[in-house]
């Protein structure tokens, strides 16, 4: 299993393929439905983002309450196909990559090969064992979201699955 | 044994009212004159203190007729006490019955006041049987999904060697989702963390038997309790929002659950509860078939659901089929299937054939674990059907995740 420093580079992007397993370390943002519809107004109607998605990659995920000894609770990844409607809009504001999970719509396939960026799986239910995998977790934006709000993990190989590559080759 | 005291203590004061009431008044009026008001005071005690045991005796059911019971006894002292060389007195007759109604009233309030508080420790005994119950299912799975789990990781495992070269990266993956979650179930039990971060909806089904003693409002205050304390202790997530179209302000409680009542045959309380989350759960679906669609409408109604669902519900997935009713009962229906153990098959040999059936009809969809591809994404199949009109077959599917966590118990109460 191949072992992945955030953030990647091109090279790194465009030589990871369909059904390659990674482990990620480094930090990645976090947001999901509520997030998403968010961002994607604020960038249709040209207004600057309270965060900056250049480079970025970003995890569909709500965590579970934080147990007093952890980081973070039971933190799995959410089903994508509901990010599809805004995810190519996303990405063309500088987001290079999304963890989630399960199949994602044509659209999204296309702008992840015209960005030349990847949509990485993420097991999904796995909470558990993601929470062991976060290093830390800061709240960055729409703290009025609660479980939803915007963040910033710390993450150590944190084990994904290449879903889309970047020539748009897709495992679904 | 309280009971039986006051019984006694009853007899002995009933007995004593009539022999003091009937003896001659010069060898009680020294006792008397001590008593507060004198001969009044003693009536008021002698009666307000025998109805008051009677009452402890015979219970609250009692009550009215224990009140004119003792009444009568003082009308009847009263009438016979000439023949006694005693005097009938008018007031003593009102102080009678005006210490009966006090002594009645004294039990009554004494006795409502215990069954309320008995009431509340019942209570507390099913909001902890509640709580416990949830915090298994978060982070343990039943025994059968667990050996379906490796039953599949087994059976792709073994298809490796046997694969087209383009099939092995797929097949690859999907065996990894079940290491993976094999490995994330072992992490959850030993943490005490909930496996998946969507601890869902809580669905609780609840069949309230003839013996229960608790009101419907009592049972299910129990469950918002239980099920509160539940989330707090076992670090589920906020998931539930107050309403769904417009703000979807989080209630920041994960309440309210959903609570489906029904009667039952038993004497005992059966509650059975489901942590539902929701990438599976939208994945559900109805479809009012034809009447005479018969079993292959049925199979491949839920075949295009599973289909339309894709990689999406974290397969491998638990299927439960509502089949009959209305529209809303087959959705019920549905979710009431989800609760059977993943191994077990339907009592009727039709239904069972019909699970098979779909059974086989979603493996032939080669979604595999994760949606990755392979020739099985379904953990098991359940059917449940009720009666439905002449003119419609309704089909319900309620598609669960691999975590189809579950759990039930029945409640007799702290005295069984």
């Amino acid at each position: 299993m191949r072992k992945i420093d955030l953030p990647m580079s091109r090279e790194t992007i465009e030589s990871l393929k369909a059904y390659d397993r990674i482990l990620l370390s480094g930090e990645i943002l976090v947001g999901r439905d509520q997030v998403h519809a968010r961002l994607a107004a604020l960038i249709n109607e040209g207004k600057p983002l309270p965060i900056s998605l250049e480079g970025e990659v970003i995890y569909y995920m709500a965590p579970a309450a934080t147990p007093p000894s952890f980081v973070i609770g039971s933190c799995g990844p959410t089903t994508s196909a509901r990010m599809d409607p805004f995810t190519p809009t996303l990405m063309g504001a500088g987001l290079v990559a999304s963890i989630g999970k399960g199949p994602r719509s044509q659209a999204v396939v296309e702008a992840v090969k015209a960005n030349k960026g990847l949509y990485l799986v993420a097991f999904g239910g796995c909470g558990a064992l993601y929470a062991t995998k976060v290093l830390s977790k800061e709240v960055i934006a729409f703290e009025d979201l609660g479980p939803e709000a915007v963040m910033r993990l710390k993450v150590e190989e944190f084990p994904v699955i290449v879903g889309i590559d970047s020539r748009g080759a897709s495992v679904f | 044994m309280r009971r039986r005291v006051a019984q006694i203590g009853a007899l002995v004061a009933v007995t004593a009212i009539v022999i003091l009431s009937i003896v001659p008044s010069r060898s009680i009026s020294s006792l008397v004159a001590r008593l507060p008001f004198g001969d009044k005071g003693a009536h008021f005690i002698a009666y307000g203190v025998a109805s008051w045991l009677l009452v402890f005796s015979f219970g609250l059911n009692y009550s009215t007729l224990i009140f004119i019971a003792t009444s009568l006894l003082g009308l009847l002292i009263e009438v016979i006490q000439p023949h006694f060389g005693r005097s009938f007195d008018i007031w003593d007759l009102v102080v009678n019955c005006t210490g009966a109604l006090f002594g009645v009233l004294l039990g009554v309030v004494y006795l409502k006041n215990e069954e309320k508080k008995m009431g509340k420790s019942k209570q507390r005994g099913l909001v902890d049987k509640i709580r416990q119950t949830l915090l298994e299912a978060a982070i343990h799975l039943e025994d059968g999904l667990m050996e379906r789990l490796e039953w599949m990781r087994f059976e792709l495992s073994q298809k490796l060697p046997s694969l087209a070269p383009q099939q092995v990266a797929s097949y690859q993956a999907s065996i990894e989702v079940l290491e993976m979650i094999q490995a994330n179930l072992k992490l959850s039990e030993e943490n005490k963390i909930p496996m998946c971060q969507d601890t869902g909806m809580i669905v609780a089904f609840v069949e309230v038997g003839s013996d229960v003693p608790l009101s419907m409002q009592a049972i299910e205050e129990a469950i918002y309790e239980g099920s509160e304390l539940a989330i707090k202790e076992g670090f589920f997530r906020n998931s539930v929002v107050e309403e769904p179209v417009f703000e979807r302000i989080n209630t920041r409680t994960n309440l309210p659950p959903i609570i489906y009542w029904s009667t039952s045959k038993e004497r005992h309380l059966k509650i059975s509860l489901l942590l539902k989350g929701f990438g599976s759960e939208n994945c559900s679906g109805l479809a009012m078939l034809n009447p005479t669609s018969g079993p292959q409408g049925v199979v491949k109604a839920v075949a295009e659901m599973v289909q339309r669902a894709g990689g999406k519900p974290c397969p491998p997935i638990v299927v439960g089929v509502g089949l009959g009713g209305t529209a809303e009962r087959a959705g019920y229906l549905s979710k009431k299937a989800l609760l059977r153990p993943v191994n077990s098959v339907h009592p009727d040999g039709r239904f069972a054939q019909l699970e098979r059936e779909i059974l086989d009809a979603i493996q032939a969809l080669e979604i595999g674990p994760g949606g990755f591809g392979g020739h099985l994404t379904a953990l098991g199949v359940a059917v449940e059907y009720e009666p439905t009109h002449i003119a419609g077959l309704p089909v319900a599917a309620s598609i669960s995740c691999w975590a189809d966590r579950k759990g039930e118990f029945i409640w007799e109460g702290p005295y069984a």
